[in-house]
């Protein structure tokens, strides 16, 4: 083997290892929420009867219980999360659309839900790109993009799944669960309690009524102007 | 490369007593390259590479100061309005002042290119769009000025359905690799009213469109329709689904039964 060629094999070997040890690094930024066991009525902390409806409610007010299930601590942006479990035990079917739960501010500003994806995207995980390139050229800004891109495709159909759907129809004894995914606006001021305003459809006759949930020990700290 | 590489001032003044100013305050991050060459031959290749990196970092600037907004080119005609036999009555369609001028700004921020702006028209591009969705949709139908009952009354029409924006929602595919969509998805929130103004039902109907990224390959202008076709399919899905839908919505129904209308 040549003086060359010995040199140029040592290169190689060098830019391949350089290669795994950046995406042993970078592939570190990944996306760790954690499923959710399905909850049975009677097993969470609010619980309201509306005929032969029962709603029950588990707002995640919990830090530790936030970074478990979304990864993340959502009260940082602005985010309540609540779970939701609704059961039709009438003879009549009930629609519940997603858009209609709503959370009403102790100022009585409503709160209507935002989408999965939205969510999402306000935890992106942008990943230190410009960083990882500059210590490591375009293999490690790559491998950090890449990295960050599968962080954030993971974070997606995590908050998709556990969403709430958005429209659910009750047949007898059926019931629907999942999450409600509210961003208040900017300048909020912190509270506890709150409202979760739910309004269900008769599909026989098309009426419509609100049963309104309290919610307590939110600990929301508000957010900034 | 980060612009605080290059601390302010001159970077021709080195050049002539490179030393000295050396002492002072670096000037440039080509003097501490190391001496490939001795003499002449260093300083003239160090004062290349220094007006090289000036030059970009002018460029930079400029790029980074420039503002750039982009209007992203909606459709305002519906792919398809098959619907199974026109609704029998002639209804009322209000389009909201904010639903009309409804526009949709995504600022530069990454993936975006800084000071950015791309502009969803869709306000203009939905009124437009589901004026001919409620079209087919009804024996006839008609715009009102506001949902008062005097003007439902001259108008003659048996309710008024008003359309709103209630969300939406674009995504650039970031990063760095050749892959991912671009994805938007609009919700939209439909409410039906009486002859009087009454409300009689209120639901949302959501629309999702993608488009990956190789259409967009190219130019940073190659966005815009790449843009523009994930939005356009979305909005297509939304008047899609409420033509589909629209009979079956509990609301609706219970407005049929009181106009003595079949569900068909």
């Amino acid at each position: 083997m040549t003086h060359g060629t010995e040199e140029g094999v040592a290169i190689l070997s060098k830019a391949v290892g350089l290669v795994l040890v950046v995406a042993m690094l970078v592939g570190c930024a990944s996306y760790k929420g954690q499923p959710i066991a399905v909850s049975q009525p009677g097993s969470m902390p609010v619980e309201k009867t509306y005929g032969e409806l029962s709603i029950s409610v588990d707002p995640y007010a919990d830090k530790d219980r936030q970074k478990a299930a979304f990864d993340e601590h959502l009260y940082s942006k602005g985010f309540i999360v609540v779970n939701v479990l609704l059961k039709n035990s009438g003879p009549r079917q009930i629609l519940v659309r997603r858009a209609d739960l709503r959370l009403v501010l102790p100022d009585g500003t409503e709160v209507a839900p935002v989408s999965a994806e939205i969510m999402a995207v306000r935890f992106s995980d942008k990943g230190d790109v410009t960083g990882w390139t500059l210590g490591f050229g375009i293999i490690g800004g790559l491998a950090a993009s890449a990295a960050a891109q599968q962080a954030d495709s993971a974070r997606r159909a995590d908050y998709q799944s556990k969403e709430f759907k958005e429209e659910v129809t009750l047949v007898t004894d059926q019931s629907a669960h999942g999450f409600l995914y509210f961003m208040v606006s900017r300048g909020t001021q912190p509270f506890d309690e709150a409202t979760l305003a739910v309004r269900v459809v008769d599909v026989e006759d098309g009426k419509s009524s609100v049963v309104s949930v309290p919610l307590t020990a939110l600990k929301f700290p508000g957010t900034n102007k | 490369m980060p612009l605080d590489l290059i601390p302010g001032g001159s970077i021709l003044k080195p050049a002539l007593a490179p030393s000295r100013v050396h002492r002072r305050a670096p000037r440039c991050v080509c003097w501490h390259l190391p001496n490939l060459h001795d003499g002449r031959m260093t300083l003239i290749l160090k004062l290349g590479l220094c007006r090289a990196v000036g030059t970009l970092a002018v460029a930079l600037g400029v790029l980074l100061l420039t503002s750039c907004t982009y209007d992203v080119p909606l459709r305002r005609t519906v792919e398809t309005t098959k619907t199974t036999s026109p609704i029998p009555v002639k209804v009322g369609v209000f389009f909201g002042s904010e639903f009309g001028n409804y526009r949709y700004v995504a600022q530069g921020s990454e993936p975006l290119p800084p000071r950015s702006e791309f502009v969803f028209p869709l306000g203009e591009a939905s009124t437009a769009v589901f004026s001919e969705v409620f079209s087919s949709m009804f024996a006839s139908s008609v715009m009102v000025p506001t949902i008062a009952p005097a003007d439902l009354k001259q108008a003659s029409v048996v309710g008024v359905i008003e359309p709103k924006i209630e969300e939406f929602h674009f995504e650039f595919p970031g990063g760095l690799l050749p892959f991912g969509d671009y994805r938007a998805s609009i919700t939209y929130r439909f409410t039906l009213r009486s002859a009087a103004g009454e409300p009689l039902g209120s639901w949302t109907v959501k629309g999702v469109g993608e488009t990956p990224l190789q259409k967009a390959r190219g130019h940073l202008d190659a966005r815009t329709p790449t843009a523009a076709l994930a939005t356009d399919r979305a909005i297509q899905d939304a008047a899609v689904k409420l033509i589909k839908g629209f009979r079956e919505v509990p609301e609706v129904r219970a407005w049929f039964r009181a106009l003595n209308l079949q569900p068909q």
